[in-house]
């Protein structure tokens, strides 16, 4: 599909150029990158922390810190909006963790289902079509680990759940799910890295 | 995971390891804020931890969008830039300013108003910093601008306090402080009636905190003696279509002091 590569292409460079002219202290450029990505990464910050204000306040604080860091950011290690999305991922899990968790009385019940976490079928964005590859990498294997390890890992990521979390959601003696986690994650590297 | 896994013995520690837990969020507090550390003087570590995010950032990509508030980006604009706006009188920070404000809204006509404001006030101020926002990068407290204070007291049809709140007609900045809202698996939600009658939202609003909200710039000047302002109960994360879908459970109109 050359139209939706060029279309990707042309809004990477322009959401580029946007960082680029931000770093340089342009409002106007800012507050365009914030009209460009602000639904995308208030996504993010909504899936993990689960609970509107909370989600408003980490995306503020995630435009804060692209305001301050724009100039970090480097075009060779990852697309902008994967810098982004990142970094509102960070923010959103630093808010989880100052914040008490509530979530702790929510069983886990995938350990004994071995489902994975379903992705949300939404359409994927145009500017993130260059990682669709690493997607079917990356799937390809997490089809490696167990349904248990691969729902538990893509949970952790999606949630921002920690090890004491998860072992005391699933009632699981902490040591153990540290170590059946590291176990998946030593397993992934091993085959992403092949 | 208990009944089909035998007992493990401990994958010994590895930083690779500590970046990609970093990476996926399973780090407690203490243990994030050590690798976050590590992250920005180790440049290994922080090699590590961009691999990692690398390896899952596919994943970011089935993450469906969702509007922001509009309200956000003139918070966001406002904390960084507001403390540059003009015509500030010199006095305006001063703590006169603050007590004769609180005096005269204690001696006018608005007594109730005034022991629920001071009285939450009081509330607002004990609340333990760092459970909801540490907001490091905050450098710059909202300003206090010079204009006379306006106040809205949101009541429920009872005529009992739903809200009160103080608007700062300069700044648009709006403290809001919550009396009595009756628990509702509904959010409440803000609305600023101005005088073409069409609702603007000013988003979801705590029930059970005090919090600031900035009216979005388009329609500050709206914000005068007698607009109107109205609570709605709406699904989770606020009303679908722009505009208030539930119940309107409390209203009330800006006063000046």
């Amino acid at each position: 599909m050359p139209a939706a590569n060029d279309a990707a292409d042309a809004d990477r460079d322009f959401l580029r150029s946007l960082l680029t002219a931000t770093a340089d202290g342009d409002r106007r450029a800012f507050e365009t990158l914030y009209q460009r990505t602000s639904a995308k990464l208030f996504g993010i910050c909504l899936r993990i922390l689960n609970e509107r204000t909370q989600a408003e306040e980490a995306l503020q604080d995630v435009y804060l810190a692209i305001w301050r860091k724009a100039g970090l950011y480097d075009g060779d290690r990852a697309s902008p909006i994967t810098w982004l999305a990142q970094i509102a991922r960070n923010k959103a899990i630093d808010h989880l963790r100052a914040a008490k968790p509530e979530r702790l009385s929510q069983p886990f019940e995938f350990a004994f289902e071995g489902g994975a976490e379903p992705i949300d079928e939404t359409p994927r964005a145009p500017d993130l079509a260059e990682t669709r590859d690493d997607n079917r990498r990356l799937q390809v294997c997490l089809d490696e680990l167990s349904g248990e390890q691969r729902a538990v890992i893509q949970t952790a990521f999606f949630e921002g759940c920690t090890y004491e979390e998860i072992a005391e959601r699933s009632a699981t003696p902490l040591g153990t799910v540290k170590s059946w986690i590291r176990r998946g994650l030593l397993k992934l590297k091993a085959c992403l890295q092949r | 995971m208990n009944a089909r896994t035998p007992n493990l013995p401990p994958v010994p520690d590895s930083d690779d390891l500590i970046a990609a837990e970093f990476v996926l969020g399973l780090l407690d507090a203490d243990a994030r804020r050590d690798a976050q550390a590590r992250f920005e003087r180790d440049a290994a570590f922080a090699a590590m931890v961009a691999s990692w995010e690398a390896y899952f950032a596919p994943w970011l990509e089935g993450i469906a969008p969702v509007d922001a508030p509009a309200a956000l980006w003139t918070r966001i604009r406002d904390t960084l830039w507001a403390h540059e706006l003009p015509a500030r009188s010199a006095t305006a920070d001063s703590l006169w300013n603050r007590l004769s404000f609180w005096r005269g809204l204690a001696g006018g006509g608005f007594a109730v108003a005034a022991a629920s404001l001071a009285a939450l006030m009081v509330v607002v101020a004990q609340r333990p910093p760092s459970v909801r926002t540490p907001t490091p990068v905050a450098v710059q407290p909202p300003p206090v601008s010079a204009a006379t204070p306006m106040v809205v007291s949101l009541r429920h049809n009872d005529g009992t306090m739903a809200y009160t709140a103080t608007v700062d007609p300069d700044t648009g900045v709006i403290t809001l402080i919550p009396a009595f809202m009756p628990e509702d698996k509904r959010v409440p939600e803000l609305w600023l009636i101005p005088a073409d009658g069409v609702p603007r939202s000013l988003g979801v609003v705590a029930r059970d905190h005090a919090q600031r909200l900035v009216i979005p710039s388009q329609i500050r000047r709206d914000a005068k003696v007698d607009t109107l302002f109205a609570v709605s109960m709406e699904p989770s994360g606020g009303s679908p279509t722009g505009q208030p879908t539930g119940p309107v459970i409390a209203k009330g109109s800006l006063i000046r002091l």
